[in-house]
């Protein structure tokens, strides 16, 4: 049990980690427009 | 590779019907290739030497996310393109905060309808390197942002964009409040996310505890979940606390007030048992009813981002700038009374004033809902916002921006577009009582325990009973049922700007109607000819040709309504008539010269009832009369029949003569007490203020005023831009069927939301008697919350689920 003083901070740390990472892609404009990604993807890149 | 389409020639059959190419829309038989208009002809022609046709292959693969575009209403009658050439200045751009150089414009874009369009706009920056760096289009919104090179050419793009059959408006005034909504979607976004992350984590370290931990680890979990939790209660769950407090200032009632109460005492009572070592920790239940709250809330508010938000009157901006007193180019803000500016013919005045040189003709309908074009000379009023038609005019100006008639108007409605918002929900007149007598049992229960029992038993009832009162199940799954309406409208083609309004519809009693453009097509028709006595029938089909040849290139309604005329009942007999001396007489008329005889197709006097008359005259003698007619729409009988029986009071209200109001009114059954005639914008929208509880449908800018002060108001197929910011709904479809479905959803909706209501009162009614009786363990109390909530969420989805197989009105 004594490896629960590791595995809580780390659980937590990990948490806050991809929250951090959520927020950063709110605030670059990622979650703005939903609908046209929708769309973006079926097209055919021609590169 | 040249395109074949581009070069068939198409013979039509009578039984089979050909498509346009382009659009899909039916080929009239006058024409001998694949298209219905030039217009498609020619984007079709720009895509294939773009080598772009993909274009098709796309729409007809993919096929997703078919939406009938909006089109400019007055198409016809407009043919000299729209000059962008204002974009290019760089006064005009700097004064609106566009950078200089790698300039960003936002525009709104007519005509997006599926997911290959996004690909045509997007491909752009390939197209017009010069010009382009990027393009990204919202589709939802019709939205693109361009992205330009160093020194691109804004108006290059914007008349490419209109060529392609995109017509674009930029949109730049309202950088500001567009700011700000996609601040507060963010920061919502934020919020509920947050809640989301600890409270599952929370759930975790709960789950430890549920499951027996103790000692240690549950002291430390407790502490853990209660550190997790601040955030939660304390920034993502304010919208709650901020909705409650509003609704308690303005003396109404609200769901948030109850759940406010239970986040509160459950709040209280989590700290003290995790200071104490208590076993009622109610925190992982709360944070994530906070949670499923939010997280609904703003999927509601994602919906209320329309595109009608974005849209603006933009169309002010057209000519930006004008000749001035014959010698110099000014801003239109700049003019002042008594300049004489000349407005060039496909351009709209933007000004009030009087016509001081010049003949033309100009369509009001902005002002007076009449499509047909008025003829003004000099020393005529004129106003802005109308269309200058057929030649240039100077007109001096009175008055000019805010103080027009037309700016008056969207002034008046921007005004009235913030108090929109009083919509009554049906929670607010059952629930009101509900949370009074909790409020009034909890005290009793207080007051009755802590005589037998001591007082932190009962206070520990009590605050069972405030948690597990909490209607959370019915808050969350409203908003779900409210997006789940919203949804099922789209798809039948009835936008609406506000989700919220669906339960409005319930207070209406009484639907009134524009009649020009929405219940008649507000398109001219030919009803009849009356050939005179005297001509061989032999000639007649000559004849008709001789009008079809002299109306070809007519722009006016009536010569467009005898040129469709002749063109459907020659079909496709081609004739070779050659017109000399083509004039188009000032009046309702043109004339010419064909194989040595003088032709005229002028008014002819007497209106009978609501129709017009035009005659044929050859040399001076009469040939034929033609008599033309605003034709009814295809579903408005049907409409107005449903409408009765539903015992809606049916009105209509026109800016058009009693006459033809009148005669219409009776081939719909509308009473003719229920007809008002002859009504400026100000006059309608004085009679809608005065007669709550309408729904109004309009289509025309002169509706905009009207639209705006209706209870509800719906924007019919067609409207212009001013119409759709006034109104909250607007129906994309060329039908009117979507005023039925809007009442058929709102009903459903209702009966779902009235059966949460009563699942909800007696659910509380049952728990809340057994935490009186201090039956309830609070470990129960907090997996009940959660229970119920995914109860009427099943319960939401299988009732909306027969909201999307009801039988439709068409």
């Amino acid at each position: 049990m004594g490896i629960l003083i590791v595995l809580v901070p780390l659980a937590l740390l990990l948490g806050f980690f991809f929250v951090g990472v959520f927020l950063w892609g709110v605030k670059s404009g990622q979650c703005d427009d939903l609908e046209s990604p929708k769309h973006r993807m079926l097209l055919e890149k021609d590169d | 590779m040249e395109n074949l389409a581009l070069h068939l020639e198409v013979h039509h059959d009578e039984l089979e019907q050909i498509h346009c190419k382009h659009c899909g829309a039916i080929v009239p038989s006058s024409r001998s290739d694949l298209f219905c208009c030039s217009g498609c002809s020619a984007v079709y022609r720009l895509l294939s030497e773009a080598h772009l046709d993909g274009y098709y292959r796309l729409r007809d693969e993919a096929g997703v996310f078919r939406r009938p575009a909006p089109v400019h209403p007055l198409a016809e009658q407009l043919n000299s393109p729209q000059p962008f050439l204002f974009l290019d200045d760089l006064e005009f751009r700097s004064e609106l905060g566009i950078e200089t150089f790698f300039p960003k414009v936002q525009f709104y874009l007519e005509g997006i309808h599926c997911t290959a369009c996004l690909w045509l706009i997007e491909k752009m920056p390939e197209i017009l390197p010069q010009e382009l760096v990027s393009a990204r289009l919202d589709i939802q919104n019709s939205v693109v942002e361009l992205a330009f090179t160093e020194n691109g050419s804004l108006s290059a793009v914007a008349t490419y964009l209109d060529q392609l059959g995109y017509r674009p408006h930029p949109l730049f005034t309202q950088k500001q409040k567009d700011d700000l909504i996609k601040r507060e979607s963010r920061t919502m976004a934020t919020k509920v996310a947050l809640a989301g992350a600890l409270s599952g984590n929370i759930m975790i370290f709960a789950i430890a505890i549920y499951a027996g931990a103790t000692g240690f680890i549950k002291d430390h979990f407790d502490w853990i979940i209660l550190f997790l939790s601040l955030p939660v209660f304390f920034y993502s769950a304010t919208p709650i606390y901020y909705n409650a407090y509003k609704a308690i200032a303005h003396r109404r009632w609200s769901v948030d007030i109850p759940i406010v109460i239970a986040l509160v005492a459950g709040f209280i009572t989590s700290v003290y048992s995790v200071a104490t070592g208590g076993d009622q920790n109610y925190l992982d239940s709360l944070t994530g009813l906070i949670f499923l709250l939010s997280g609904s809330r703003y999927f509601l508010l994602r919906l209320q981002k329309n595109a009608f938000d974005g849209m603006q009157f933009s169309e002010s901006f057209y000519p930006a700038k004008i000749l001035r007193n014959e010698n110099e180019y000014v801003w239109v803000k700049d003019l002042k009374a008594g300049d004489v500016v000349e407005v060039p013919p496909g351009l709209r005045i933007p000004v009030d004033g009087m016509v001081v040189r010049g003949q033309s003709h100009v369509n009001e309908s902005i002002l007076s809902g009449e499509s047909l074009p008025k003829k003004v000379i000099e020393r005529e009023e004129v106003f802005a916002g109308a269309y200058n038609l057929d030649a240039p005019l100077w007109i001096r100006v009175s008055v000019s921006g805010d103080q027009t008639r037309i700016g008056k108007i969207a002034k008046e409605i921007q005004k009235f577009e913030i108090h929109r918002n009083d919509t009554v929900k049906l929670a607010e007149k059952v629930a009101k009582g509900f949370t009074l007598a909790v409020l009034v049992w909890s005290a009793a229960v207080f007051i009755y325990f802590s005589r037998t029992h001591s007082m932190f038993d009962s206070f520990q009832r009590v605050l069972a009973i405030l948690i597990v009162s909490c209607p959370c199940a019915f808050a969350i799954a409203t908003p779900l049922a409210l997006i789940q309406a919203f949804q099922v409208l789209m798809k039948r083609g009835v936008y609406m700007k506000d989700p919220n309004e669906i339960e409005k519809v319930a207070s209406i009693q009484a639907v009134a109607f524009d009649k020009t453009g929405t219940l008649t097509e507000g398109v001219l028709e030919v009803e009849g000819v009356e050939w005179q006595g005297g001509v061989p029938s032999a000639l007649k089909n000559y004849y008709l040709g001789c009008v079809r040849a002299l109306e070809e290139s007519s722009k006016h309604p009536v010569g467009r309504a005898l040129s469709r005329f002749s063109d459907f009942t020659l079909g496709a007999e081609k004739t070779e008539l050659r017109v000399g001396q083509n004039i188009e007489v000032v009046g309702l008329g043109v004339s010419g010269v064909i194989d040595d005889q003088r032709f005229e197709i002028k008014a002819h006097p007497g209106l009978s009832g609501s129709s017009i008359r035009s005659a044929l005259w050859c040399d001076s003698r009469l040939l034929a009369v033609f008599s033309l007619k605003d034709r009814l729409h295809g579903d408005a009988k049907q409409v107005v029949d449903a409408l009765k029986e539903k015992k809606m009071a049916v009105w209509m209200i026109s800016g058009d003569l009693a006459a033809p109001a009148q005669s219409i009114a009776t081939e719909l059954g509308i009473q003719s007490e229920r007809v008002l005639s002859a009504s400026s914008p100000e006059g309608k929208a004085e009679w809608l203020a005065q007669h709550p509880g309408t729904l109004y449908v309009g289509d025309g800018a002169n509706d905009g005023l009207a639209l705006s002060q209706a209870s509800m108001a719906i924007a019919a197929h067609g409207a212009l831009d001013i119409s759709m910011k006034a109104a909250n709904i607007y129906l994309t479809h060329h039908s009117l069927k979507g005023v039925l479905d809007l009442f058929t959803v709102s009903e459903e909706t209702r009966k779902i939301l009235k059966r949460h209501l009563i699942f909800t009162i007696l659910y509380n009614g049952t728990t809340i008697t057994l935490a009186t009786m201090g039956l309830l363990n609070p470990l129960i109390a907090a997996v009940l919350m959660p229970v119920s909530s995914v109860l009427i969420l099943i319960s939401t989805r299988v009732g909306t689920r027969k909201l999307r197989r009801l039988k439709w009105a068409s």
